[in-house]
């Protein structure tokens, strides 16, 4: 056992380039880990899938500290190839059924479509890592949960505890509720055997994590949230109030434009709060992010544009400068699909900022929790229009009154979210455990 | 460098291709019903009535939608079929350097159309999705 720099095998298949949600709590992970003196090795895929298939971030990458140690494994993944001139004629003809028959590859080594195939491989590069360099602690995040399994291997290998980072749910719906397979399926005995090994269990928020105690009582001990949190990249998140605000409000969205964003209630909202308060009918809308998970759906930024002349569609923004971009806003529009285990990682971001935010979501998100006590935050009632168009004015009349003081108290209030305040106390727990320290 | 976007809901924007200059080409074929506009020429092909109002029909049903996949009034099919018949997509796919399937339904006509290219003995590039085409416009410059 290592006790003066502990080895940690960190394994996600969604690393920088990858431009995915999840992948901003993977980088803050392995760097929270290096800087409290942990060798890390990151397990992932090639960049080139990424930049190729979902479209990558390369400034993130670059955010990756300077010490973790990337292993790539050279993954075949048929699902991400986007060269046409190697599909068979089924994939171009019926790409559904294709899919479907592809995922027999799957299902046979791990109850995972899509990615249950990597299971051997991973497997195999855990037990490579580790004869090299013996790991004293895995974690996996996911999904895919197949990310799982190298801590497993070790554990039942090598006796190598093991965390299992929940950033969403496998056998929960986090939107609609709705278990999606049974606890006695394939997944739900897969994700029992994975959970008791576990030494800890990590979610997002409270209401994942009650759902799995609930599911599996034995883990009530060992799991933990650790909030998705905020991190600073090279421009600070905690913008000053902006100066042309009086020529004409800037409310904005950052984010994935998905079909499970009211993207039309809100923009029902828009028009009728534009059509009734002075100060919305001269405010902007900027949405930036991808439209759709694949970034194809480019016809949502032409629909958009013809929807309200005061709305526009500006594409995507690096994660590492994107302190700029919320410099630019008077007012934050906090979008989300309905679902009570609903957080997602924009909202302790924007939080950040100290900017008003309207937050056009179901009140009974869990994102609901996290800014119930913010100063700066005007909920709608409802996904209604006309509840949503009172939100947006009442966040118009916060943008225009609010303070350089008011925005420094937000700001400080949001502090409580800062990333490594997240993470920090699971690291130290993690330490102790590696190191065998008496606990203080 | 020319680029054949096979788009049949017209996803194409300017910002789609940040890559291209001004001296680039982009063509994109599409379903009739599309709106011009600058720096991209539109070839618009005709609509099947009753392929597009047995795709609503199927479309609130996933067995009804499944079985259309397999028919011949697949919209993939369908749209391959006009694209096929159209001279002056097959114009402008045989001066392309790059093939770009937008959606699901542009998959098909990309595929067969990079087929027949391969046939006559060329090496056509052909890709699915704009991430992906972002990252061939570099590869290929």
């Amino acid at each position: 056992m290592t006790v003066t720099r502990p080895h940690l095998l960190y394994t996600a298949w969604g690393f920088p380039p990858s431009r995915a949600g999840g992948v901003y709590r993977a980088v803050a992970t392995v760097n929270a880990f290096a800087r409290s003196g942990w060798d890390v090795t990151v397990l992932t895929v090639p960049r080139e899938l990424f930049v190729s298939s979902t479209g990558g971030d390369l400034l993130l990458e670059q955010r990756v500290d300077s010490s973790v140690r990337v292993e790539r494994l050279a993954v075949s993944t048929p699902a991400f190839e986007s060269d046409i001139t190697v599909w068979p004629r089924l994939r171009a003809r019926a790409p559904e059924l294709w899919t479907a028959w592809d995922w027999r590859h799957d299902l046979r080594r791990f109850p995972e479509p899509a990615y249950g195939r990597f299971r051997p491989e991973l497997e195999r590069a855990a037990l490579n890592i580790h004869s090299q360099s013996p790991v004293d602690l895995a974690i996996g995040t996911a999904n895919p949960n197949v990310d799982f399994i190298p801590g497993w291997t070790l554990h039942r290998s090598a006796g190598v505890p093991y965390v299992m980072d929940y950033r969403d749910a496998w056998r929960l719906d986090v939107f609609s509720g709705r278990t999606l397979l049974a606890s006695g399926s394939r997944a739900g005995r897969w994700e029992r055997t994975l959970q008791r090994g576990a030494a800890e269990v990590w979610f997002v928020n409270e209401a994942i994590r009650s759902w799995h105690v609930d599911a599996h009582p034995g883990i009530s001990e060992r799991a933990h949230v650790v909030a998705n949190g905020y991190e600073q990249y090279d421009v600070p998140l905690a913008v000053p109030v902006r100066a042309e605000r009086d020529k004409g409000l800037v409310f904005g969205y950052i984010g994935t434009v998905t079909d499970r964003v009211p993207l039309n209630a809100l923009l029902e909202g828009w028009r009728r709060a534009r059509a009734r308060d002075p100060r919305m009918r001269s405010a902007t809308l900027v949405i930036h992010g991808y439209a759709g998970h694949f970034g194809t759906s480019a016809a949502v930024a032409r629909e958009l544009a013809l929807s309200d002349p005061g709305v526009r569609f500006e594409g995507p923004v690096s994660k590492s400068t994107i302190g700029k971009v919320y410099a630019g806003f008077d007012a934050l529009v906090l979008l989300l699909g309905t679902g009570r285990y609903v957080t997602s990682g924009k909202v302790y971001e924007y939080a950040a900022t100290g900017i008003p935010i309207a937050a056009i979501h179901d009140p009974s998100n869990a994102a609901s929790e996290v800014l119930a006590a913010s100063p700066a935050r005007v909920a709608t009632r409802s996904l209604m229009p006309d509840d949503i168009s009172d939100a947006l004015v009442e966040t118009a009349a916060l943008a225009c009154s609010q303070t350089p003081a008011d925005r420094a108290r937000a700001q400080h209030w949001a502090g409580q979210y800062e990333r490594s305040r997240q993470l920090n106390p699971r690291i130290d727990a993690l330490t102790r455990l590696v190191t065998r320290e008496p606990l203080s | 460098m020319r680029v054949v976007v096979f788009s049949p809901a017209d996803t194409f924007t300017e910002s789609t291709l940040p890559g291209l200059s001004s001296d680039d080409r982009v063509v994109v074929v599409c379903w009739a019903g599309s709106t011009e506009r600058e720096g991209v020429t539109i070839v618009q092909l005709r609509r099947n009535k009753l392929a597009d109002s047995l795709a609503r029909t199927a479309g609130r049903n996933v067995l009804l939608r499944t079985l259309l996949r397999v028919s011949p009034l697949d919209p993939g099919v369908v749209f391959w079929r006009a694209v096929r018949g159209c001279e002056a997509v097959l114009r402008e796919v045989g001066e392309a350097d790059l093939l770009v399937a937008a959606e699901r339904d542009g998959g098909y006509a990309t595929w067969k159309t990079m087929r027949r290219l391969a046939r006559s003995g060329r090496r056509q590039a052909a890709v699915s999705g704009y991430p992906a085409a972002r990252a061939a416009v570099e590869r290929l410059r």
